[in-house]
């Protein structure tokens, strides 16, 4: 059903979809926070208030069938809150379906103005009714309830509106402005008169509301005389006072917080990049200047103040940086609903623990980061942990463990997924390995544990033995393992057979800057990502030996595999190697020696462009304080070439 | 389009219009050029970054005014003999389905205005460029009064992702 709106509406549709969309990711947590404690009355009330809210923001945009599912959830909560139906699991997934078809909705409106048909929502419609009818409490109990209430446990104070009384009674437990949100969405010809909401309005406007209107009955006799007489203040208040304190940090927040368009940002950014490429300039001009007129009064004040330049630049850096970040949680707060899903649908029992949630990283790594965070997790699910019965005669609980934690460690960000499942078969890896044609069995024999999890991320590559729905939705292991690296990460597995496994990827916090080591080859420089680099040492001739095709390098007690930077790049390769730089690669650490060592400098990392999108070994390039290109090298896309003969051959 | 309705500004535009300008340069001694609606830059003397596993015509990568962009030997890419090296590397930047691009040319010899009503079709194989990149041919007066042929090369077909 396409929806039209105006210029005005259109601002308020944009505000609606904001604010809904983080009402349903919280309700997905809190719906799951509510199957293991049903009962508690924050949360019921916390969930029915959001549902509230979205009612009220999609009736004023006429969003009708919206309006429909969201005001069915929040009369099946208005019972719960008041106990007068309980929680069941049944009730659960209808309640979910219904959240996910407002989530559609929110998805439908954000990309084409539409919102589900009448037709769509028919059979959702019809389920929530029947719980809001057939689980609700026998009518007798409902009556009792309801002379309790009209047994006023309040006063109006003088000089009340006769139209304002009735409505406080009809609406009890809303404030005056939820009470004229209810009146607006109602059909025209139930709505109260005119001047009814005009007198509403007044007192609104008044600063009035219910509380002012009204007091607490002083006859307390006649209560204790009621043998069902437990609320000791007045009904009507108490979930009020809480709505107002919510309200109250609400707009607190509001004033804390703007929002901003993302391109501002990242014009922002790509300002400050420039910044920080002038500033290198600057500050190599100036250390030339110092060294032709080092006495020079002048140069020595030029220099101290292009020193506190610099400084503020960088911290200019920093915080530009920081306006970027944005805490895991807008995904993390995505799986509790995944895991619970798909448990159920598989038969398995599940418990998801999460962790760091308020680690904070680079937006366009966060957006990237959720598929494959869920193909981890539902790999881990499907793979890992096993059927409860399968569980108990290995002597483990019953219910399974799934840990998603986030915490930062130095420029990086580690983001691990760790299940106590039946772990990684490194057998069966490699045996699939080799009937797959990716390792050859003489190197399946040699090669060890932590080599053979890498197997895993080989494209064409797959341990299922077949392709459930679950897991095999066309993204592999290889898809998650490019995205991380892609993203300039890394992604390390654990696992023991029995025990479980662990997945540990390793992150930048921010894309645009990084730390890089300047190397020279055959003439050129080219950049190493720092992160990337374990070690450096001095070249050793009498250190490299001679392996089958491949040279090895001797350090301390480990043989390296070795290779030039040149060879590496397929370019002239004559120069004397002066250093070895070793860098991690997946599992591996690989020498790659080169001709010269400039030492360590931030650079800003600007993409080739277009034509030269998919070059192998390239990451992007820099430009130096002299205004020269300088390449960044990709390690695991330079050894990648040569990696499938690498397997097993250490 | 209104404002060109406005008196006297329509005539104005139609007599623009009817030259075409192009930059003119040459590679191998022919004289070659591109329309100048095309051309973002030219540059002298740049500092070059080759950059290794790519295809062969592409020469590098150079710093234009803070972005990276690639450069490309135009010769390679059209097939042409190489020829002599000239001393100076003079890139020509256009802008393509592929962002801004650095031409390597011999030579540019400067802008010139033509006729499109001069412009004849590319004749078959004319200096040994294929004539899906060339727009046409037009006889341009040189100065010591002889006449020589111009070929204008079509920039947008060359940079098109099936031609790449």
């Amino acid at each position: 059903m396409r929806i039209e709106f105006s210029d005005d509406m259109r601002e308020i549709l944009e505000e609606f979809l904001i604010e809904a969309e983080e009402i349903l990711s919280n309700l997905d947590q809190d719906l799951i926070e509510l199957e293991n404690n049903p009962d508690d009355k924050d949360l019921l009330n916390k969930i029915f208030r959001g549902m509230h809210t979205l009612k009220g923001g999609a009736g004023f945009l006429n969003l009708t069938t919206v309006v429909e599912i969201a005001h069915k959830i929040e009369d099946i909560f208005n019972k719960l809150r008041n106990d007068e139906m309980s929680l069941t699991p049944e009730m659960m997934d209808v309640i979910f379906e219904g959240v996910d078809k407002l989530k559609e909705a929110i998805d439908m409106l954000k990309e084409s103005d539409e919102i589900p048909d009448e037709e769509d929502v028919k059979d959702l419609i019809e389920k929530l009714k029947a719980i809001l009818e057939g689980e609700s409490v026998p009518e007798t109990r409902q009556e009792v309830n309801q002379e309790e209430e009209t047994d006023e446990e309040f006063e109006f104070v003088e000089g009340v509106d006769e139209d304002i009384k009735k409505l406080i009674l009809q609406y009890k437990g809303k404030d005056l402005g939820e009470i004229l949100e209810e009146l607006i969405l109602l059909p025209p010809n139930e709505r109260p008169p005119l001047d009814v909401i005009e007198k509403l309005e007044k007192l609104i406007s008044e600063g009035k509301d219910v509380k002012d209107l009204i007091k607490p009955k002083e006859k307390k006799e006649e209560k204790e005389e009621k043998p069902k007489a437990e609320p000791p203040k007045p009904k009507v208040q108490e979930p009020q006072k809480k709505e107002e304190k919510q309200k109250k940090k609400k707009t607190e927040k509001k004033e804390e917080v703007i929002r901003v368009d993302v391109e501002r940002v990242e014009t922002l950014m790509n300002l400050v990049g420039e910044l920080v490429l002038d500033r290198n300039r600057i500050v190599k001009l100036a250390s030339n200047l110092e060294n032709s007129y080092g006495d020079s009064e002048t140069v020595e004040e030029l220099i101290d103040s292009i020193t506190g330049m610099s400084r503020t630049v960088s911290d200019l850096q920093d915080a530009v940086m920081k306006l970027r970040m944005q805490p895991v949680r807008k995904i993390f707060s995505k799986f509790p609903r995944i895991v619970r899903d798909l448990a159920k649908r598989l038969n398995k029992k599940v418990n998801l623990i999460l962790e760091g949630e308020d680690t904070e990283i680079d937006r366009s790594i966060l957006d990237k980061l959720e598929d494959p965070l869920i193909h981890l997790v539902r790999n881990a699910i499907d793979h890992g942990i096993e059927p409860p019965e399968e569980r108990l005669k290995a002597g483990k609980p019953e219910e399974g463990t799934i840990k998603l934690s986030a915490f930062q460690e130095g420029d990086r960000i580690i983001i691990s997924i760790e299940d106590d499942g039946r772990g990684i078969d490194v057998e069966k890896v490699k045996r699939k390995a080799v009937e797959k044609g990716l390792i050859t069995p003489e190197q399946a024999e040699n090669m060890q544990d932590k080599e053979a999890f890498e197997l895993l991320f080989m494209p064409g590559f797959s341990t299922a033995d077949k392709v459930s729905e679950v897991s095999g939705r066309g993204v592999g292991m290889d898809v998650v393992a490019s995205t991380i690296h892609n993203l300039r990460g890394t992604i390390e597995v654990e696992s023991e057979k029995g025990k479980g496994s662990k997945f540990i990827m390793k992150l930048p916090l921010t894309v645009a800057i990084i730390r890089t080591l300047m190397v020279g080859a055959n003439n050129r420089i080219f950049a190493i990502p720092l992160y990337s680099v374990v070690e450096i040492v001095k070249y050793d001739v009498n250190s490299v030996k001679k392996v089958g095709n491949f040279k090895s390098f001797m350090l301390r007690d480990e043989v390296y595999l070795l290779f030039s930077l040149s060879e590496l790049f397929d370019i002239e390769d004559t120069r004397e190697k002066e250093f070895i730089v070793v860098v991690r690669v997946g599992e591996k650490n690989i020498a790659i020696s080169v001709d010269e060592l400039f030492g360590e400098e931030e650079i800003v990392i600007k993409p080739l462009g277009k034509l030269l999108e998919d070059v192998q070994g390239i990451a992007g390039a820099t430009i130096t304080g002299d205004g020269r290109v300088v390449l960044i090298v990709d390690t695991n896309s330079l050894i990648n070439d040569k990696k499938s003969q690498l397997v097993g051959v250490l | 389009m209104s404002e060109m309705e406005v008196l006297g500004l329509k005539e104005i535009r139609e007599e623009e219009s009817s030259e075409k300008r192009l930059i003119t340069f040459r590679m191998n001694d022919e004289l070659i050029g591109v329309d100048i609606t095309n051309v973002v830059k030219i540059t002298m003397d740049m500092d070059i970054t080759p950059v290794p596993k790519t295809k062969d015509y592409i020469l590098g990568v150079m710093n234009l005014r803070g972005n990276i962009i690639p450069v490309v030997t135009l010769k390679k890419m059209l097939g042409l003999p190489e020829g002599e090296n000239p001393t100076r590397n003079t890139i020509i930047v256009v802008e393509t389905e592929f962002g801004n691009v650095g031409l390597l040319v011999d030579k540019v010899e400067g802008a010139l205005n033509v006729n499109p009503e001069d412009v004849q079709p590319p004749p078959m194989n004319s200096i040994g460029i294929d004539p899906e990149f060339i727009e046409g041919v037009v006889m341009v007066d040189k100065e010591d009064g002889e006449r020589e042929l111009l070929t204008i090369l079509n920039i947008k077909k060359i940079f098109r992702a099936d031609n790449i």
